[in-house]
């Protein structure tokens, strides 16, 4: 273990930090959905450097983040099927478009 | 050593992958390079000796996610990759915050001491993985396989052609 858990945590803070700069900045909602991918693996990467380092042994960081991918494709699954349903209405990726709900 | 260098190496080709993603302005380059930083996270995760969690990244993330964030960029139109730019100010207040908030975690995980285990890792990540699906996490496994079926479904549904 020469890399201190520290480092693990930094970076994946960082990676987690550039997600949520797409998800903040862009307006195109495959974009977003891209950026929420980048955040979920930032968190992915924390869970597994967590079990590595506290619970050598245990592996249960690996099965959560095992749980947390299948959730992210099954989200990726529905999240473009919906993308892909509003677009068809409004002509339009462009979540600033997608205003009907509006009050 | 060794392993201080490919953690670097690695970390420098995250960032730099998950910058170009953030800020491409081609959807489909943005997806392409995504494709490469879950490749590295791959990497990350064969360097903390969880090989099942690394082998199911490469199968979920590169081979699922990214074909299916192909076709979603194929069925919307190309007008759609120029994105109006956010007001300067957003942009100003965005980047103040995110870094507000990477240096405030970074401060609390230097702070913090850790109490990590010198043990061992399991070496057959893969059985180990196995029997814990099927004792300890048997409740949420299920639930997981209901939830890909209704995410499955669901998704057909949705994004279906509404016959009139």
């Amino acid at each position: 273990m020469n890399v201190p858990l520290e480092w693990w945590l930094i970076l994946s803070a960082v990676l987690f930090g550039i997600g949520l700069i797409g998800v903040l900045l862009r307006r195109n909602a495959v974009m977003i959905l891209l950026s929420v991918e980048l955040m979920l693996n930032a968190s992915n990467l924390n869970l597994v450097a967590f079990s590595r380092y506290i619970t050598p042994n245990l592996a249960s960081g690996q099965m959560f983040a095992l749980f947390v991918m299948a959730v992210a494709a099954a989200e990726v699954a529905v999240g473009l099927a919906i993308i892909l349903s509003i677009y068809r209405n409004v002509r339009s990726v462009d979540l600033d478009d997608f205003n009907i709900f509006r009050w | 050593m060794i392993e201080q260098v490919i953690f670097f190496a690695l970390a420098a080709v995250a960032i730099i992958s998950a910058i170009a993603v953030v800020l491409s302005r081609n959807l489909f380059h943005a997806v392409m390079i995504l494709g490469g930083f879950l490749l590295t996270i791959a990497g990350f995760y064969f360097l903390l000796n969880a090989d099942f969690v690394g082998i199911m990244q490469v199968f979920v993330y590169v081979g699922g996610v990214i074909v299916v964030m192909l076709f979603g960029i194929m069925l919307t139109p190309h007008e759609a990759n120029i994105t109006n730019a956010a007001k300067l100010q957003q942009k100003l207040g965005t980047y103040i915050a995110v870094a507000a908030l990477i240096g405030l975690l970074a401060m609390i995980f230097i702070r913090t001491t850790f109490i990590t285990s010198p043990a061992e890792p399991v070496k057959d990540t893969v059985s180990l993985a196995g029997k814990l699906f099927m004792t300890n996490y048997v409740l949420p496994f299920e639930v997981i396989s209901v939830l890909l079926l209704a995410a499955l479904v669901g998704a057909i549904i949705v994004a279906r052609k509404e016959e009139h």
